[in-house]
């Protein structure tokens, strides 16, 4: 009875003391997009009295959602935009459990899409909503992940003309040969015949519990430990992770067998259609990053067709207090005092229509005077 | 004292002597055993015997020296380095380096006749050229010459080189915006921050004298593509000298034109199963370089297919 006790007391200490919770909320959303699919788009007013032009949409990447973009709070890049004057829309792509949870086989919607859909429905409806209600003709798109490389795919793809800047946090469109880690997943994919979904949710929230007992080769794919801090790290694996479809799985498998990253079932390239990317972009990449090789960034920052194209390596002989990972370019110790005030100062020299065109000067009619 | 305990005491002694004996062999950097050839005024071929006889055939391995930092890096220090390392595996090592003065373009230019010098010397064995930090750029160079020489190369490795570094920030355009000073050894906190580690504390590596390094090869794609030795390409996961960024598209452009090139690319860092994240300093000159990133250097090169 008292070993029971002791049992107990340390589950509810570890329990308790694990407890993490999420402060910053907007308004929320449910546009639908054309195949039935709901998303969230979470609305944050800009606090400031600058006028910017356009509003911005912010996108998560693979196996996540919304959530990490404002772990930080008031020191998050939401924040950080609404203080700088900008309208802040920041979605989750479909799938994700605000919009209502996906079933694995049963339910109104299941785990039967992949990054296609995204491309071509989500950033489509999300596009079309924010601009419907905020009258604006065009957005500035800022993508973490796979929340860049959709853009790149749309714009890239479906030559599309609503954004009118684009800023990628360790978006690759290329793959550098696998990582052993990575193999390691490759390897285990046959394992997916029989689930319809990577069941990542459940697995971060248990190791959300104590991340120090995850081994370190897994969690450094996703972020650079000493650069998040350990409450970040639970913040991220509670709240900000999502299981990813079958299908969405397998086209990244093929992507990353492939070398680039390709529509499903590798009919065409989205990477060999980077130079119709003609718009200002911002390519972040993390020195440190393991999902998102530095290499991979530059090649699509080599490829991507725009006169008006900056790459940003965040390591330490660039200045930076650290060499940087995948996630903590977003939500890292540092990431409020040295990333995204760069990525803001970009933006705001950029976040302006072009200058109305005069039009030609005619020669005046003489008339007749009564 | 009978016979148990002389016998005893012999073991014990004789023990002492091997473990004594096995320590140093891996440390052995004697001044005396370096035997330096001149090639022609512009470089220096230094031989490096075996300390440790092994049956195998083990290839000869020849260096280009690193440039950038001095090649005593590669084998003298508190702790196992390259060379040294290598000897004890049964590799005989020569390490091509340019004359005083002398620069990137003139160690390329005398590596046809190092190696003529390392066949005369190594008669009959195996021979594998090993490009180190930025003085693999010679090494790719003298390969892309298509020169009869390079037929006797068995394969080739870039350790910690970086070749493509037209991009915004990269370490060859900040040295050139620098007004490269020709030397990393006037030891500018610019050079300072690529040379030395940040991983390990402490650790860094002695600068060195480079000039004329190229900012890519692109002028050469094509030539690139065709080559079909076997190459690896292996650097560090953190090395912001030579990052990945800067040969990851040579490696995939190597060889391109036959699928059959056998190219290894390897990013030493924990998502590979090491210990940690290496940079410039660490893949020559850290503790765990000797048992996480040579091991790599020596299985590429015993590879015979």
């Amino acid at each position: 009875m008292k070993t029971f006790k002791i049992i107990i007391l340390f589950l509810f200490t570890l329990f308790a003391w694990s407890c993490v919770s999420l402060e910053k909320h907007g308004t929320i959303h449910h546009p639908v997009t054309r195949d039935g699919f709901k998303l969230t788009i979470e609305h944050f007013p800009p606090i400031a009295k600058i006028k910017r032009n356009y509003p911005v949409i912010i996108c998560h990447g693979l196996l996540s959602n919304r959530n990490y973009w404002k772990a930080k709070e008031e020191q998050s890049l939401v924040s950080m935009l609404q203080r700088a004057g900008y309208d802040v829309w920041l979605m989750d792509l479909r799938g994700r459990r605000d919009a209502g949870d996906t079933g694995w086989w049963f339910g109104d919607k299941t785990f039967t899409y992949n990054v296609d859909d995204y491309v071509k429905d989500d950033v489509d409806t999300a596009l079309s909503f924010v601009l419907k209600k905020t009258g604006a003709e065009k957005v500035n798109w800022m993508g973490h992940s796979m929340g860049g490389m959709v853009a790149y795919a749309r714009i890239g793809h479906y030559k599309e003309n609503r954004i009118a800047n684009l800023v990628t946090y360790g978006s690759p469109t290329v793959f550098v040969p696998l990582s052993r880690v990575l193999m390691t997943w490759n390897n285990a994919a046959p394992g997916m015949i029989i689930i319809p979904s990577v069941p990542i949710k459940m697995a971060a929230q248990w190791g959300s519990l104590a991340p120090i007992f995850i081994p370190s080769q897994f969690r450094v794919m996703l972020y650079h430990p000493e650069n998040t801090g350990y409450q970040m790290e639970r913040k991220l694996m509670w709240f900000a992770t999502n299981d990813i479809a079958k299908p969405e799985a397998k086209q990244f498998l093929y992507s990353l067998n492939a070398g680039e990253l390709v529509s499903a079932g590798g009919g065409f390239s989205y990477f060999e259609e980077l130079p119709n990317i003609k718009i200002p972009v911002l390519t972040i990449g993390g020195r440190r990053d393991h999902l998102a090789d530095p290499a991979s960034v530059r090649a699509s920052w080599d490829k991507i067709g725009s006169d008006d194209k900056t790459l940003m390596l965040l390591e330490r002989a660039a200045g930076f207090t650290d060499d940087y990972g995948h996630t903590d370019m977003v939500m890292g110790l540092h990431a409020h005092k040295e990333v995204h005030p760069k990525v803001i100062e970009w933006l705001n020299k950029r976040d302006t229509p072009p200058p109305p065109v005069e039009p030609e000067a005619t020669e005046q009619e003489t008339t007749d005077e009564p | 004292m009978s016979h148990n305990s002389i016998l005893k005491t012999l073991v014990s002694v004789f023990a002492v002597i091997l473990i004594t004996a096995c320590g140093s062999v891996a440390n052995f950097t004697s001044k005396d055993t370096f035997q330096g050839i001149r090639i022609g005024d512009k470089a220096e071929l230094i031989r490096f015997p075996i300390t440790y006889y092994t049956n195998d055939e083990t290839p000869v391995v020849l260096l280009t020296s690193p440039l950038i930092f001095t090649d005593t890096e590669l084998y003298e220090g508190e702790h196992t380095r390259l060379i040294p390392w290598l000897n004890s595996r049964g590799f005989t090592v020569f390490l091509v380096r340019p004359s005083k003065g002398r620069d990137l373009n003139d160690l390329s230019s005398a590596l046809p006749e190092a190696l003529k010098e390392v066949r005369e010397l190594s008669r009959g064995s195996r021979i594998v050229l090993g490009g180190l930090s930025l003085g693999g750029q010679a090494a790719l160079e003298f390969l892309l010459t298509e020169s009869a020489e390079t037929r006797f190369l068995s394969r080739v490795f870039f350790l910690g080189t970086g070749f493509d570094y037209e991009y915004p920030g990269s370490f060859l355009r900040r040295m050139t915006n620098e007004k490269w000073p020709g030397s990393c050894s006037s030891a500018t906190s610019l050079c300072s921050l690529y040379l030395q580690s940040k991983e390990e504390k402490g650790r860094s590596l002695k600068p060195g004298n480079i000039q004329n390094a190229k900012l890519n090869f692109d002028s050469q794609k094509s030539v690139l593509r065709r080559l079909s030795l076997p190459a690896a390409f292996i650097g560090g996961k953190i090395d912001s000298l030579a990052p990945t960024e800067a040969w990851f598209n040579t490696f995939k452009t190597y060889g391109e034109v036959s699928r059959s090139t056998q190219k290894l690319y390897f990013a030493a860092g924990e998502d590979n199963f090491l210990s940690t994240d290496y940079d410039h300093a660490m893949l020559f000159s850290s503790k765990s370089a000797a048992s996480e990133i040579f091991p790599i250097v020596q299985k590429w090169v015993l590879q015979t297919k």
